[in-house]
């Protein structure tokens, strides 16, 4: 299937996004608001690093990924986010 | 036909189709639009296209990002709904809790 809009890095990080939000919707009620506002700003923060500039974007996938397993584990209960 | 397998059809459908519309459609426009979600037929059963059209845009029209006066179901989720990638993600997240699909 070709995919003429989106790069293979792109598809992944949407695909990152993707799971980072099955995860939020598995916490506590209380805890999803401030996630899902640390997971959107992370992604934003970085929005406009260059395509081609694929070395950090797979280091930045890597990192996600890390972090993502972290905030699955079940004692980690939200995060504490400060949006500006 | 179970209420479950009435889910799992819009499930299985909104699912593949929002994320095959970024692909080539020889038909229609690669942007992702709602023609393109509903177009891809329903076949039997309880779920009839119309039904499932207002659900998808019953939640469409309440997502927050949206103005909720543009929703068409023809309309592009980036040139008129004027939403990003990220948002696309997110809607169809919300439209999976729609479908009460559990992961």
């Amino acid at each position: 299937m070709t995919d003429r809009r989106f790069t293979g890095l792109q598809r992944q990080v949407l695909g990152l996004y993707r799971a980072c939000l099955r995860s939020i919707r598995a916490k506590p009620e209380e805890a999803r608001p401030s996630l899902f506002a640390f997971a959107r700003s992370e992604f934003e923060r970085n929005r406009n690093i260059s395509p081609r500039d694929i070395q950090r974007i797979e280091h930045l996938l890597r990192h996600g990924r890390k972090l993502m397993e972290l905030l699955k584990a079940s004692e980690a209960k939200g995060v504490i986010f400060r949006s500006g | 036909m179970a209420l479950s397998s009435a889910v799992s059809m819009i499930r299985s459908t909104v699912l593949k189709h929002l994320r095959v519309t970024v692909t080539c459609n020889a038909h229609q426009s690669a942007l992702p639009t709602f023609t393109n979600i509903i177009s891809r037929g329903f076949g039997g059963g309880f779920l009839d296209k119309d039904g499932v059209t207002e659900r998808v845009l019953h939640v469409t029209k309440h997502f927050e990002k949206i103005d909720a006066s543009k929703v068409t179901p023809s309309a592009h989720f980036e040139k008129d709904l004027g939403l990003d990638s990220l948002d696309v993600v997110e809607l169809v997240m919300a439209l999976e809790e729609e479908s009460a699909w559990k992961s």
